[in-house]
């Protein structure tokens, strides 16, 4: 399964959200969908699941319309998305039945799930009789109720303790393995970088950076190197070692760790070399990858 | 259409569970059933038993005392005065020994709310402490009594039989009959009553649709439905859920006027206005109907586009005050359809979809409207409450990218013009 976004044009009255929009998700990965407040994810969301139309562009699921390729979907809204006034219970079987299912079928599910996310004593409660945090599993329950082909996540991880996310987090990874297209949105790049293998980062209604994560990390700078030794000065020792000809400079921050900027990338094996001659001991030679927090910020900080 | 249905299950259950709802619907079943039982039971106990008469209207308590100055000698004695004046007791004094003056203390010092001088057979005299309003009354009251004893003692002077005296006293009998339709002294009161019980409905369950779809805005709610659902289903399931909840309301309280009506009705049918109201022909029960459910679809269309417009329950009363106006020239225009109801604003009126429920109904109970009017009301009333309902889902579905400030007019309808694609 394919789901394919091309060229997605959208405006608000006078405001342009999105200006041409691509990428594709595929089954049995998730996809990383990042972006500052207002860049406009919420709202490629919603063209996604066909909540209102696009200006321009198209959404296609393995070629054909999403209306014809019978796949469902399940959300999971940032803005949470349940009757906070009703029993929970009830709501979940709803939603499942206003998305096809019947009554029967709805109820096993939903009791199932709620089952899943440990939630089965309150399913006769009011949702807002619940913490945060549960009602949080709540909405995942009513999220996956009809058991969806597409998973549109909007924030999962906010309000939940590190107990409830390792929850979320293998739930995620049962539906990723299972062969769901697993759209992630978060601004929580930690939580992106241990589920997504691909991201698309929106930035002021744009697709600034797309692709398999690995490989845009590769594709950026890798002539930082972080160093580790059991000497008690290393900077002082490194600077012995007079590595001026290859490096740019040297830091520390940490005794025992510094970071080598080499002038040229293609140098890390010479200076590998120089400093097993040396004799200090290394425990660690690492080529330093920008984190994707370093990344989002370059490209999508700027005004 | 399945959709449609599970939306509309679920919203009418949902209304069926709600505590205020099932509470008021209660109160005001008891407060009916009281009303229809307690006045009956009433009488039967205070009035029916004492004359033995069942028939007997409720009774009134003598709560004035009149001085009566009988200088003609008209009455007998005092229990012959209360015979006629049912709301006095009544102090005879027939000598005429009392002077005006002391009299006058006694009125004064409330020993006597008022005395009336019957000076000759033709000539009175009434006084009181000035008494607002009730002044004119109570001596019409009086006179009335006093001036019809002596009327029957000229008869009798004048040696007439019982029977003739009771033709010439007997008030002449007036019906009217109008052509053209039902006449309006019988048409009146249930008209008026209908529309009243429509005015009502409209507004009441109107709001509920509104805060309803306001509700799901506030709460985000609506940011799962709509990716759930058609927005054309969750507005008219909840439109049509709201309707029925409204009508089963309805159904149970004119249920509960309707049985208690005939269990009492030995004591409410002498009241003319209130039987009149149960004898409503049928065909206009129907039109009722007809007219109450589609003024209740058009105004809850537009109280739902209204709910999708605000970010809080609260605002929706700033909104709704054009659909108040609307409600009330409606209101108002079906009162002039009553005074004429084939006047050329009220007949034109009576065509346009929001007043229709109003005016063409009136119209309907006062006159003779042709059926193919009637027909082409209903069908345009039909028609743009659909209409509009499709427009309130469009406003519904764009409410969710409008939290935060409420769009102008200028701005929503550019926004629907670009949704017309869809």
């Amino acid at each position: 399964m394919r789901l394919s976004v091309k060229d997605i044009e959208k405006s608000f009255a006078a405001k342009h959200v999105l200006k041409g929009v691509n990428f594709e998700a595929e089954s049995g990965r998730a996809l990383g969908l990042l972006g500052r407040n207002g860049a406009g994810k919420t709202t490629i969301i919603r063209i996604i699941m066909g909540v209102f139309p696009p200006d321009a562009g198209e959404i296609s699921i393995d070629g054909m319309k999403v209306t014809q390729s019978g796949r469902t979907f399940g959300y999971l809204p940032e803005e949470r998305g349940l009757y906070p006034k009703q029993i929970i219970l009830n709501q979940i079987i709803y939603i499942g039945m206003l998305r096809g299912m019947n009554r029967h079928d709805a109820k096993q599910s939903a009791l199932r799930w709620l089952g899943r996310v440990g939630m089965t004593e309150y399913a006769d409660k009011k949702l807002n009789t619940l913490s945060k945090g549960n009602q949080q599993k709540i909405q995942l329950a009513a999220t996956l109720v009809n058991d969806p082909d597409i998973i549109i996540l909007d924030e999962p991880f906010s309000g939940l303790d590190p107990v409830n996310a390792q929850m979320l987090k293998d739930i995620v990874g049962e539906l990723i393995d299972s062969g769901r297209i697993v759209l992630f949105s978060s601004h929580q790049m930690g939580y992106v970088e241990q589920f997504c293998d691909s991201i698309a980062m929106l930035n002021q209604g744009k697709i600034v950076l797309s692709g398999n994560l690995k490989e845009i990390k590769r594709g950026y700078d890798r002539s930082r190197v972080l160093v580790c030794a059991d000497v008690p000065d290393i900077k002082e020792r490194l600077s012995q070692l007079n590595l001026r000809d290859i490096a740019e400079s040297v830091e520390s921050e940490e005794s025992g760790e510094a970071v080598i900027k080499l002038k040229d990338a293609a140098d890390r094996d010479k200076l590998l070399r120089r400093l097993i001659d040396s004799g200090m001991n290394l425990d660690k030679y690492e080529i330093l990858e920008p984190t994707l927090e370093e990344i989002f910020v370059e490209k999508a900080g700027e005004e | 259409m399945k959709q449609l249905k599970t939306v509309f299950a679920y919203e009418y259950g949902q209304y069926l569970k709600n505590k205020v709802f099932l509470v008021f619907t209660i109160i005001i079943t008891a407060l009916i059933i009281l009303f229809l039982t307690l006045p009956p039971l009433l009488s039967d106990y205070f009035g029916g038993a004492d004359d033995g008469n069942a028939q007997a209207p409720a009774v009134t308590a003598r709560t004035k005392n009149l001085l009566l100055v009988d200088k003609a000698g008209l009455f007998e004695s005092e229990s012959e005065a209360e015979e006629v004046l049912l709301s006095y007791n009544v102090t005879l004094q027939s000598d005429g020994s009392a002077d005006d003056a002391s009299i006058k203390e006694s009125i004064d010092g409330g020993q006597y709310d008022s005395a009336f001088f019957i000076n000759s057979g033709a000539d009175y005299t009434y006084m009181s402490k000035s008494n607002g309003i009730t002044t004119g009354m109570d001596s019409e009251e009086i006179y009335e009594a006093v001036a019809s004893r002596y009327r029957l003692r000229l008869y009798e002077e004048a040696g007439l039989t019982q029977e003739q005296i009771a033709g010439l006293t007997a008030a002449p009998q007036l019906s009217v009959i109008e052509t053209g339709g039902s006449g309006f002294g019988d048409t009146y009161v249930y008209t008026y009553v209908l529309l009243m019980l429509l005015y009502i409905s409209i507004i009441l369950y109107g709001q509920m649709v509104a805060t309803a779809v306001a509700t799901e805005k506030s709460s985000r709610a609506m940011e799962l439905l709509i990716t759930s659902a058609k927005p054309n289903n969750l507005i008219f399931g909840k439109i049509l859920g709201t309707g029925t909840a409204g009508l089963t309301q309805i159904g149970i309280w004119l249920a509960a006027v309707l049985v208690f009506y005939n269990i009492n009705s030995g004591f409410w049918s002498q009241y003319d206005m209130i039987s009149r109201i149960f004898n409503m022909p049928p065909d206009i029960v129907i039109y009722a109907v007809i007219f109450y459910i589609l003024g209740f679809f058009i105004f809850a269309a537009i109280y739902g586009a209204l709910g999708s417009l605000v970010n809080r329950v609260e605002e929706i009363n700033t909104v709704a005050v054009p659909v108040v106006l609307l409600v009330l020239i409606g209101f108002f225009g079906a009162f002039a359809a009553m005074a004429s109801p084939n006047g050329l604003i009220v007949t034109i009126l009576s065509y346009i979809p929001v007043f229709t429920p109003f005016v063409m109904f009136v119209r309907i109970c006062v006159t003779e409207v042709p059926v193919y009017g009637i027909a082409i009301s209903i069908a345009l009333t039909a028609l743009s409450a659909v209409g509009i309902g499709v427009l309130a889902s469009k406003i519904y579905r764009m409410g969710t990218l409008m939290y935060g400030q409420r769009p102008s007019f200028k701005e929503l309808f550019a926004m629907l013009k670009k949704s017309k694609a869809y």
